[in-house]
Formats: C-alpha cells, sequence, structure tokens
C-alpha cells in the first residue's frame, strides 16, 4: 500500500478551513484601498530605503501609480504571434552513455485578411562533451543538467523565437511561456555567469533589432513581488534604524496585517481591482540579475511586467523596458495578449500550439532510448543500468 | 478530361478497404476553411505497384484531432461562427485530421483490362488516393456487378444508404443518365429482393 488517504482528512479539512478564514478576514480589502492609495515616488523612495535588507522581491513601481488600471487597446486587426517553447530528456544517471534530447516546437500564426498558421518541431540529441557542457575560459566543465539544464532549454527557446521572429510580419508580437528572468543564472560561478548573459542580452536584442516586441505569458502566477512591495510600505524598521530580518518578532503597529499579506500571491490582490482586459501599471523588477540584462551599448533589456486579466484569471506578462517603455510596443503586447486569451479560451493558442508541438511523449521517450540501446548493441556495447533502476522496473515481489 | 485530383493519402489498408487521410487542399493565400472528407459513395483510385489501379467507393468520413488525445473544444462565439472560427484559429487546420474509408470495388490490371470484384492486392500504404473523372466513373459503372461488394462488407453506414450514395455520385458524374439510373435501380431491387424494408431505404434514398 502507499499513501493511506483516511490519514489525511483531518489535516485537508483544517486546510479549508484556514483558507475560509483568511478569505473572510476583509485585509484583502485593506490592500486594495492601500495599494490604491500609493504613490509611485513615495513607494520607490522607500522600497529604494529598505529593499537591501529584505530578502524577498519587490515590484519597484515605474512612472504609472501602482494601483491604476490601464484600458485594453484595440489590437490590430492584422497581426502576427510567433511562439516557441521546449521539451526535454535529460541526461540519465542511471544510463552509460550520456546525451540530452531537447525538443522545440516553433508556431508562426498570422491573423486577420490572409489568417495562416506554420506549426513545427525541431528535435536534437546532444552527446559530444562541448554539447552537454559549458566551458568556462579556464577550462572549468559545468554539466548542462538541473537548473542549468532548464536555463539552456530557456535560451534555445529564446534564440529560436529571435529566428521566428525574423519572418514576422509587423505588427508581430514574440511570445513565451514563463519568464524572461532566468533565475537559476544567478546562483551560477561568474564565469558561468559571463557565458549565459551574453546569450540573453544577444537574443532579446535581436528582437530590438527586429522592431518585433517580445513578452512572456505567465498564467496563474505565484509571485508575490507587488505584495511585497505593500509589505514594505507597512514596515515601520526602516524609519527605527534597525536591521530588518525581524519579521518574526516585529511589534509594529502593522505587523498582523503584514503577517496576513505575507503568502498573499499578486494574482489574488488583483483580482477585484483589474476588469477584463484592463492591465495593471508597469512595475520593475528588482533581481540583482536584470542590472545585467542592459546592452553595453545602451539598449536596456531589464525585465519589466504587468498583471493583465484575460478575461479567466489573472496572469503575468514580462517584457524587456525597451518593449515596455515604448508605447506603441506595449499596448501590442497588452491588445495581442488578450486576444490570444480570447481566441484560446483563456490561454494563448500559440503558446498551447507551440508545446503541443514540443511535447516528447512517453512513447518517444522509450523510442530514443531503445533506438540507442540498439545502436549500442549493433556495436557489440551491452547496455547495462543501474541495480537501482533495474529494480524500480521489475518491481519483483 | 479533368486532371486527377489527389485528395488523400492511405494510412491503413486491407484486401476489403482502405483508410485516407486527407489532404489538406488549401493553397497559397486561400482562407484557412475547414477539410472536408469526400462525397460519401464517390468512385476513387489508388495506384498499384508497378501497374494498374484500385477502385473504391468512399463509405465514411470523419474529423479528429490530429493527436488522439487532444478532445476538439469549442471556439465559435457570438459573432464568430462556421467557416469565421477557421479564420479565427488558423493553427486548426495544422491539428485536426480528416479521414475516410473506401470500399475495395475493382481494379484495372497492367494491360488496362478492369475488374468488378476485389483486387488481387490491397494498394500500399501511404499511396495517393485520386479522384475519378466522370469518363472514369462511367466506364466503371458500365457493368453494375460491383454494387454488389457495397452491400456485402461492413461499412460503417448502413450498406443501403452507402449504396444509394454511390449511385447518386454515379447519376451525377454520367451527366444524370436516367438509362443507367433505371438499370441501378432494377438492379438493386434484385438485389434485395428478399428484404423488403432494406429495398425500401435504399429506393427512397435515390432521390
Amino acid at each position: 500500500m502507499a499513501l493511506r488517504i483516511e490519514n489525511l482528512t483531518t489535516a485537508v479539512r483544517d486546510l479549508a478551513r484556514m483558507t475560509a478564514e483568511r478569505a473572510q478576514s476583509g485585509h484583502l480589502e485593506e490592500a486594495r484601498v492601500l495599494l490604491h492609495s500609493l504613490e509611485a515616488d513615495a513607494l520607490r523612495d522607500k522600497i529604494n530605503r529598505v529593499q537591501e535588507r529584505v530578502p524577498w522581491l519587490v515590484a519597484l513601481p515605474t512612472d504609472e501609480p501602482p494601483g491604476a488600471t490601464f484600458p485594453l487597446p484595440p489590437v490590430p486587426r492584422d497581426h502576427t504571434v510567433v511562439a516557441t517553447d521546449g521539451s526535454h530528456m535529460a541526461p540519465d544517471r542511471h544510463s552509460p552513455v550520456r546525451f540530452i534530447v531537447l525538443n522545440l516546437g516553433l508556431v508562426h500564426m498570422r491573423y486577420g485578411a490572409r489568417p495562416a498558421a506554420r506549426l513545427h518541431s525541431r528535435g536534437y540529441l546532444w552527446y559530444r562533451e562541448e554539447e552537454t557542457h559549458h566551458a568556462a575560459p579556464d577550462g572549468t566543465l559545468y554539466p548542462i543538467e538541473g537548473a542549468l539544464l532548464g536555463v539552456e532549454m530557456a535560451l534555445q527557446e529564446l534564440e529560436a523565437l529571435a529566428e521566428l521572429a525574423r519572418e514576422a510580419e509587423p505588427p508581430a508580437l514574440a511570445l513565451r511561456d514563463g519568464s524572461l528572468i532566468f533565475w537559476p543564472i544567478q546562483n551560477e560561478d561568474p564565469p558561468l555567469q559571463d557565458l549565459l548573459l551574453p546569450r540573453v542580452r544577444r537574443a532579446l536584442r535581436a528582437f530590438h533589432d527586429l522592431g518585433i516586441p517580445v513578452a512572456s505569458f505567465i498564467s496563474y502566477p505565484g509571485a508575490r513581488d507587488l505584495v511585497n512591495s505593500l509589505r514594505i510600505w507597512l514596515c515601520g524598521h526602516c524609519q527605527k534604524d534597525r536591521e530588518c530580518g525581524q519579521c518574526t518578532v516585529c511589534t509594529h503597529e502593522a505587523a498582523t496585517f503584514c503577517r496576513w499579506l505575507r503568502p498573499v500571491r499578486d494574482r489574488t490582490l488583483l483580482e477585484s481591482i483589474l476588469q477584463p482586459g484592463e492591465r495593471s501599471a508597469i512595475f520593475e523588477s528588482t533581481s540583482a540579475l536584470l542590472e545585467r540584462y542592459q546592452d553595453p551599448d545602451g539598449v536596456d533589456h531589464r525585465i519589466l511586467f504587468f498583471y493583465v486579466h484575460t478575461g479567466r484569471e489573472i496572469a503575468r506578462v514580462e517584457a524587456p523596458a525597451w518593449v515596455m517603455e515604448t508605447p506603441a510596443y506595449r499596448d501590442l503586447v497588452h491588445a495581442v495578449v488578450v486576444d490570444q486569451c480570447y481566441r484560446g479560451g483563456g490561454y494563448p493558442p500559440a503558446l498551447q500550439e507551440a508545446h503541443e508541438q514540443a511535447v516528447i511523449t512517453a512513447g518517444d521517450r522509450q523510442m530514443v532510448q531503445t533506438l540507442v540501446e540498439q545502436e549500442l548493441a549493433r556495436l557489440g556495447i551491452p547496455y547495462t543500468r543501474s541495480m537501482k533502476d533495474w529494480s524500480k522496473r521489475l518491481r519483483g515481489i | 478530361m479533368r486532371p486527377h485530383t489527389r485528395i488523400g493519402e492511405i494510412i491503413a489498408t486491407t484486401s476489403l478497404n482502405f483508410t485516407a487521410q486527407r489532404l489538406d487542399p488549401q493553397t497559397g493565400d486561400e482562407s484557412p476553411r475547414p477539410v472536408q472528407p469526400p462525397n460519401l459513395g464517390s468512385l476513387v483510385w489508388a495506384k498499384l505497384p508497378i501497374a494498374g489501379r484500385v477502385y473504391a467507393v468512399v463509405s465514411f468520413g470523419t474529423t479528429t484531432g490530429l493527436d488522439a488525445g487532444r478532445r476538439a473544444v469549442t471556439f465559435s462565439r457570438e459573432d464568430v461562427t462556421d467557416e469565421e472560427v477557421y479564420r479565427e484559429q488558423p493553427h486548426l487546420s495544422n491539428v485536426l485530421r480528416t479521414e475516410f474509408d473506401a470500399l475495395l470495388v475493382g481494379y484495372e490490371d497492367a494491360t488496362g483490362r478492369l475488374f468488378r470484384h476485389l483486387p488481387p492486392q490491397p494498394p500500399p500504404l501511404h499511396f495517393a488516393v485520386y479522384t475519378c473523372t466522370p469518363d472514369e466513373v462511367a466506364q466503371f459503372s458500365e457493368d453494375m456487378r460491383y454494387l454488389r461488394l457495397l452491400l456485402a462488407t461492413s461499412a460503417r453506414v448502413p450498406g443501403e444508404q452507402l449504396l444509394a450514395a454511390h449511385v447518386r455520385e454515379v447519376y451525377r458524374a454520367r451527366g444524370e443518365d436516367d438509362a443507367w439510373l433505371e438499370g441501378a435501380a432494377r438492379y438493386i431491387a434484385n438485389l434485395l429482393k428478399r428484404d423488403y424494408e432494406r429495398l425500401r431505404a435504399a429506393l427512397e434514398a435515390l432521390n
């Protein structure tokens, strides 16, 4: 027997009750009122004063009032959407040969007077050392696996998207699923960062030079950046010149409200503020990594974001500063993202089809494994897997 | 004579019938639109290896998701219906697949001689399926004995409906040849003389 459900029922009941209590507290309304009352400059100043002392990601206001909402701009009747997505088979630790399979889904959709669609996929099998590792200038090899494989996938998707954008007839939007902030890079060694960040900048620069805005779409976002900004606004410590990070013992008058806010997500805060089609103000993400998104020659690729009511949910849209700060691009991103969600019944068809193209099914995975095993056997190399893997597959009794 | 139109590719084949996937007939700047199977009962042909061809009657058509695991969802709205849905969702033609079944009813051997019974071999997988020109339909339907095959096989539509659909298709292709139609009706009456209900259904469906 595996999981015994009956032992969990009490906890499930408590979980539901706690969630209901939180929802009834009235703090959410308080948070909305607070957001509406904030001025961009004052909030930015406070964040800049306090931010270094808190370990959270916060949303830094731009010129737009933090609580403002913006109506849906008209979508151009004729427009193009290009999108990419990726799927992979990670190197298998239990296998005697090391390889990575990557499959990119590429989608080009034209809407309007001459509607058309091109969907295809492109698969790779990497096995050479230079394909399965990043090599730093000092010769250190970093195996592409785990978080680094995620980054490599995202980069491949972005680079392929830039290629697709080359053939896109404007007005066009290049769309990616997920974030444009490649978080895991910041945990890597500096030499590796120096390899990866220029690739991010080069890819983003390609869109800039083509005049095609690039953005990413996050459905049901888990981010708390904006809520964290509210918490910083409430925080009294900076005024008392004390070190922060003492939230658990905080006695400030706003502490109860602040603690209540801690698990709230931005999408919850904005649910009753944004009407269908509307977007929030644009905010800047405060990751140190983004400082290195700026091109040496001045193109600003730092990632800004807004939330948008797609008609079905609050989604997060990220784009480089040069997109968000150019009204024509910004409005195109806003309008096309909402139009895509409208067409797709809640989720952009371009992203859905890119995903469908990218997917590597369980059958495909098995097929690749078998192919590799057969080829090795043909050359007289027995394919021996780890005993642990063998035991899991056999499940002998 | 009209050129042959390639309408599908065989994706399953047996001694009795084959299934073909309809090829997207769209070219160039045409607007995306639904891809439909050929008419029920229409005569089609496919090449045999080396020489000759098989003739078959379209007996079933279906459109489903390209990926068996993906169900179709609704896309229409108050102001977007029918063909407009395909214009609004141009990717649909890439993710839908239209298939049709056809019952083998005859073949032509290397010498060009026509036979109106099951061919010695099924047409090969992945071979193309073509529509027949009116001349070919006229020539093939000269001898009606193959009509019996449409009743005898296990098509997914009722045999008498298929039979009637085919007769209507041939009648049109033959330029509304009343003499032929009369002969066909008489032949069907003879075929179904022991089954009054089916005969009635077949004759009623001829109109």
